[in-house]
């Protein structure tokens, strides 16, 4: 199926700040110190970025993050024990070599499930979804949310649909009292999400489902100027809730790989 | 009695001054504003209104009479007593809007100047703000809604949606006949401050 892009482009450095600080810290280390403590500094990085990568992984739950965090370990690892490039402890030729391997293991498995978008925030695929089939209408905003109809569900379904939608970097669940709040996260916002998800939230577009099977959608002023064309609000908001209770029932009957195939279909780039 | 004429008698009887102007009027046989007023040391213009709007209620005949050239009124009084009763069930609105009214179609209109508050379990709107005028004229006015009005603006169609009608709105969104009151209270008030637009269905 060809989609044809709605929404606006946009380029964020944020996911680059990671690799642009260690090059930066690196070099420094490199002109100030000498090339073998810029590899020791690399080295720390890495190792210090890993615990960042498993912080992230306990809030998400997505694998991806684990594999990164082996990838980081392990390279910062060899970094500061390989015989012929570390300046505080050397190990063994034979450990070095393991470790290396290791190295390379992680890599394959992180690249795995890079190429297929594991590791990506979809957020974006899903405002491209719930766009489909959706004609610009200008002077349609309002700041309402709309009840997008009922389904049904079982308490526990939703909270193990919620767990499913985080892991795969759809959409983060808020756990409320009475409800269930979706908030669809796009790869350039990641980083605000994660540092600070409560306020992150405040302006971001969310579908809720509550404890009685009923859907709510709010579609914020953000994102809704995150399209290149004023779509009709009203039809945008009811996709994006028959979306989200397509993905709900595709959860329910065990065709959750449904979810995914259906936003990969969407054909976005891996880091848009 | 109809309500505006029993709020202007009413108005009428709590001036602090009006008891003495009544005891004037009932001691003389015609009496001026300006004698009015300067036996009550108030001003002539407040002892002028007074008397006209006890005029404009038929508790006064006024007389043009001349003072050389000039004309003035004097006033006197046609009534011995004052008693009026208000039917308040005329208020009511709710036979009048069960057929037409409710058939109107409404949608939220574009570009509504207006803010929708949810409640905290965000399953209705707890308040309204509407900004009015322009620049530093500019002002807010809030509207806290009652959950009937809340749960029923909730399932308001957007701007871009099909109008629908109060009925169906009513329905979808569960709120129950004896509300019709006060929906149509709201609906009206935002009709008229072009945060909702209707046509009829």
């Amino acid at each position: 199926m060809y989609f044809s892009r709605k929404q606006r482009h946009e380029f964020s450095i944020t996911g680059f700040i990671p690799a642009i600080t260690c090059i930066v810290l690196y070099a420094l280390a490199v002109i100030f110190v000498g090339p073998k403590a810029g590899i020791a500094v690399a080295g720390v990085f890495f190792i210090l970025y890993s615990g960042f990568s498993i912080w992230i992984f306990s809030r998400t739950g997505n694998l991806s993050y684990i594999a990164a965090a082996l990838f980081q370990f392990f390279f910062g690892l060899f970094f500061l024990t390989h015989p012929k490039l570390s300046v505080i402890w050397s190990v063994d030729s034979k450990i070095s070599a393991l470790i290396l391997l290791m190295c390379v293991a992680s890599t394959i498995w992180l690249f795995y499930l890079f190429f297929k978008k594991r590791a990506k925030w979809k957020g974006r695929e899903v405002f491209e979804l719930a766009s489909v089939s959706t004609e610009p209408q200008p002077d349609g905003f309002t700041d309402r949310p709309r009840p997008a109809g009922r389904t049904d569900y079982t308490r526990s379904e939703l909270s193990s649909f919620a767990k499913f939608m985080r892991s795969h970097l759809i959409a983060m669940p808020y756990f409320e009292n009475e409800r269930i709040v979706f908030v669809p996260v796009k790869m350039d916002d990641s980083f605000s999400y994660l540092f600070s998800p409560e306020k992150f939230r405040q302006k971001r577009s969310w579908i809720a489902f509550d404890f009685h099977g009923n859907i709510t959608v709010n579609i914020s002023k953000i994102d809704y100027l995150g399209y290149k064309e004023e779509l009709s609000f009203d039809l945008l908001c009811e996709n994006m809730g028959i979306l989200f209770i397509r993905f709900m029932e595709y959860y329910r009957k065990g065709e959750a790989d449904r979810i995914l195939y259906e936003l990969d279909e969407v054909g976005l780039g891996l880091t848009s | 009695m109809d309500f505006k004429k029993a709020a202007k008698l009413g108005s009428c009887l709590s001036k602090d001054y009006a008891e003495d102007l009544f005891r004037l009027l009932i001691t003389y046989e015609s009496i001026s504003a300006s004698e009015a007023a300067s036996r009550l040391g108030i001003h002539i213009k407040t002892t002028q209104d007074l008397l006209e709007d006890l005029q404009s209620l038929e508790i006064l005949k006024r007389e043009e009479v001349y003072e050389g050239k000039r004309p003035y009124f004097r006033y006197s009084l046609i009534v011995k007593e004052i008693s009026f009763s208000v039917d308040l069930t005329r208020l009511n609105v709710v036979e009048k809007v069960a057929d037409s009214r409710l058939r109107m179609k409404i949608r939220e209109i574009k570009n509504a100047k207006a803010r929708f508050t949810t409640s905290r379990s965000n399953d209705y709107i707890s308040s309204v703000v509407i900004w009015m005028g322009e620049g530093r004229d500019r002002s807010e006015r809030k509207f806290n809604l009652s959950y009937p009005q809340g749960k029923f603006l909730f399932h308001l169609p957007f701007p871009t949606a099909e109008p629908v009608t109060i009925t169906e709105i009513m329905t979808k969104a569960g709120v129950d006949k004896n509300n019709i009151p006060e929906i149509i209270d709201i609906v009206q008030e935002l009709i008229e401050l072009n945060v909702i637009e209707s046509s009829q269905g």
